[in-house]
């Protein structure tokens, strides 16, 4: 039911932002230049191949459609298959950037799809290329991890930083706790690291919170939390904290599930006694009506005949 | 209750021709055979129709997406209004006290319950997949018109049996006294029925009394046919049948059919049963008054039914009726409203057309155009569905009936004549006890 609910959702996004387009000139989407020389950060293997594959089939196949067969939608301007050498001629840096940032009827995916896994997504889209791999920018990385798991990456300087997400019911805050490791293998706090918090929802993610806060020098940061948020039928919210400044500080994420919302109350029209429903809820007039009727003349029916078969009787 | 009564001696002279002439056609019936046989060869022609429809599928008719109720559902209109005579006879009329129906009720009974039995095969013919039949009754919707005509034609079916048997139940007694000789699994028939009738007061009184139930009762359930197939359509949001007066029109427009059916009946059973003595002039001509008044009715039904839309002309009616007025339907409409109704509801104003021979053939023009009228009903509204017919094949955009679904059509008019056929020769087509009960025959030798 979510899903199929969310898949809606996105279609409608889709088709009104493609409405929305229609008749814009189709101007040169032009990224920064800084933006475009980024690499891509993840390692290329199999398994991240295969993990961008299937983010790409959930994702950027309604529109892009099948990577080297030209079908996908025919919106104005034509959403590009990733095949194709004008796409191929990009390099990751826009990809990642116009991924990240969207126009017209392209999403905005910041939110909705994290980073490494945007980046996984052009690993695979790069298996469409004629010069094969592009994976010469990177440095090895760890496959991404299941969703729920805490992420690490390498910051800076070299040291891998790690995120903790913790919901703290009493108070209903998230707090946050980057640490990195230090030679001897402890877990050391690091200070000053822009933390971002964020809920998730169909489609992207929304920030929690004012403004993107910093760690203190406990590596701790703190968001409250509303307590009014409407969550699923359960009251589940499913919330993620993540470094928003990965080229400075490394990819670090966390995420956590919640019963701290308000549990989703669905209202089931299809069980409601109904003109249109099913006959099993259909309204009670009809139901009496409907036997009522078929009782008064068939009752009357059995009572003439009944009646008639005392003819046979000898006394009558 | 009017009539003298005759002494004991001539009420067995008068009993005694009344059975002579009535239960003559049952034993007396020269090239019946025949008929049965003809009738018999098309229902292997149909069956054979039929088989290919269930093994090839509905696509062997002209029914496609927009045009998906055809000539099939036109004819069960049609069967169900046919139907309805049953009860304006026997019932309406009976009421009213009306004497001179008597001769025919058994015949607009037989009438009635042959057609609302094939108007329930018909609806099968209709289904795709008619081993699916019993989906109806097991998911059926109660908001659903379907449901409801489904039970209420069932329910018509039964009562429209029970008031053509019960006054069968004298007459059974009859028949086993004066037909002795017919073969046995026959006399098994009349066994079962007659119940041990031996004109007792006390039965004569159980059977007024149950007829009297019966014909009641079958006015509701006569009418809620009818209205509820009217609203298959009214129920619908359909430019043509989104109309709030589906109800009476279609009631209205039953009585047109059933009327002429009578008459046909009447004028084949006159002559060909020789029957002049009991179904007369003085009959067609009252059968030929009540035409015209039916008739009226529902031509004052089709001017509200055309002409309020049509002087307003609101866009989606505008497409139908110019379609019907002037375009595609306007001759089949013009002939149907004109040929089939206006004139020979005008004719029969005038006694001199009231006669048999010239009624036989204006009933035939009515029944005609009462069975076109259901066609023009059904099938050109769904040719103007609000979204325009656009990227479809060729033949969704038509609907010319296929030859195997003009054979499917007249299958089930073959067996409304077969049922009667059957009727009429296993039983009297003329009530013999009515009839010498009302001629004064001592009620108590009838038996």
């Amino acid at each position: 039911m979510m899903k199929s609910n969310s898949k809606v959702l996105i279609a409608i996004y889709f088709l009104l932002s493609a409405t929305v387009v229609m008749g814009q000139a189709t101007e040169p989407w032009v990224v920064p230049a800084a933006k475009k020389s980024v690499k891509n950060p993840v390692a290329v293997s199999t398994s991240v191949i295969e993990k961008g594959k299937s983010l790409y089939m959930a994702n950027c196949k309604s529109c892009h459609g099948d990577p080297g067969k030209g079908n996908g939608l025919p919106l104005v301007p034509k959403p590009t298959d990733p095949a194709s050498d004008k796409y191929q001629a990009q390099t990751d840096g826009e990809m990642f950037y116009k991924m990240q940032n969207g126009r017209g009827a392209m999403p905005k995916f910041a939110e909705v799809i994290p980073d490494n896994d945007k980046w996984a997504i052009i690993h695979f889209v790069r298996t469409f290329s004629k010069k094969k791999n592009s994976a010469d920018a990177g440095k090895i990385m760890p496959d991404t991890l299941p969703a729920g798991s805490s992420f690490t990456s390498t910051s800076l300087n070299g040291k891998p930083i790690t995120l903790k997400l913790k919901f703290n019911e009493p108070d209903s805050t998230l707090i946050a706790t980057v640490s990195t490791l230090n030679e001897d293998g402890d877990l050391l706090p690091v200070e000053g690291v822009p933390v971002g918090f964020f809920l998730k929802r169909y489609f992207g993610s929304l920030p929690v919170g004012e403004e993107i806060g910093r760690t203190d020098k406990d590596g701790r940061i703190e968001v409250a939390v509303p307590r009014n948020l409407p969550g699923d039928t359960s009251g589940l919210l499913h919330f993620i904290a993540r470094v928003t400044d990965p080229e400075v500080y490394g990819i670090a994420m966390d995420s956590i599930g919640a019963s701290c919302g308000k549990p989703l109350v669905i209202v089931n029209i299809t069980e409601e006694r109904t003109l249109w429903g099913r006959s099993r809820v259909a309204p009670l007039y009809i139901i009496i009506t409907f036997f009522g009727a078929l009782a008064a003349v068939w009752g009357t029916m059995g009572y003439v005949v009944s009646n008639v078969l005392k003819i046979a009787q000898k006394d009558v | 209750m009017s009539v003298n009564k005759l002494s004991t001696e001539e009420s067995y002279k008068t009993l005694n021709k009344i059975e002579t002439d009535l239960l003559r056609p049952m034993t007396h019936h020269k090239g019946l055979e025949l008929w049965i046989l003809f009738l018999v060869l098309f229902f292997i022609i149909g069956g054979y129709a039929y088989f290919i429809q269930l093994r090839d599928g509905l696509g062997v008719t002209a029914m496609r997406d927009y045009t998906s109720w055809g000539m099939y559902i036109g004819n069960f209109v049609f069967f169900v209004a046919a139907s309805l005579i049953g009860m304006f006879i026997s019932s309406v009329l009976g009421l009213l006290k009306i004497k001179w129906i008597t001769p025919i009720t058994r015949i607009a009974e037989m009438i009635a319950l042959a057609f609302a039995m094939w108007a329930g095969i018909v609806i099968v013919i209709d289904m795709g997949r008619p081993d699916r039949l019993l989906n109806v009754f097991l998911h059926g919707r109660f908001q659903s018109p379907i449901l409801w005509d489904v039970t209420v034609v069932s329910t018509y079916v039964a009562i429209s049996f029970l008031l053509l048997f019960l006054p069968l139940i004298p007459d059974a007694a009859v028949i086993r006294r004066r037909l002795p000789g017919l073969p046995k699994w026959q006399m098994k028939i009349y066994d079962l029925l007659y119940l041990g009738w031996e004109a007792r007061p006390g039965q004569y009184l159980i059977i007024k009394k149950s007829m009297r139930i019966l014909a009641i009762l079958i006015i509701p359930v006569a009418l809620a046919i009818h209205t509820v197939t009217s609203w298959l359509f009214a129920s619908t949001l359909r430019a043509g049948w989104d109309t709030a007066i589906f109800g009476p029109y279609f009631v209205s427009g039953a009585f047109v059919a059933g009327v002429a059916a009578v008459i046909i009946a009447m004028y084949f059973f006159r002559y060909n049963y020789k029957l002049g003595d009991y179904i007369t002039d003085f009959h067609f001509n009252r059968m030929g008054q009540v035409l015209v008044l039916v008739s009226a009715i529902y031509i004052y039904f089709n001017l509200n039914e055309y002409f309020v839309p049509a002087y307003k002309m609101r866009i989606a009616e505008k497409v139908h009726l110019v379609e019907m007025f002037t375009g595609h339907w306007s001759t089949l409409f013009w002939f149907t409203q004109i040929i089939c109704l206006v004139i020979p509801a005008f004719l029969l104003i005038f006694k001199k057309m009231r006669r048999p021979s010239i009624m036989l053939w204006l009933s035939v023009l009515v029944l005609l155009g009462a069975w076109l009228k259901r066609f023009l009903i059904v099938v050109p509204v769904q040719q103007h569905p609000y979204l325009p017919i656009q990227n479809v094949p060729d033949s969704f955009h038509h609907y010319i009936p296929t030859g195997i679904e003009i054979t499917l059509t007249i299958l089930p008019i073959v067996g409304v004549l077969l049922i009667i056929t059957i009727i009429a020769k296993l039983f009297p087509v003329i009530s013999v006890w009515e009839v010498a009960h009302e001629k004064g025959v001592d009620e108590s030798i009838i038996k």
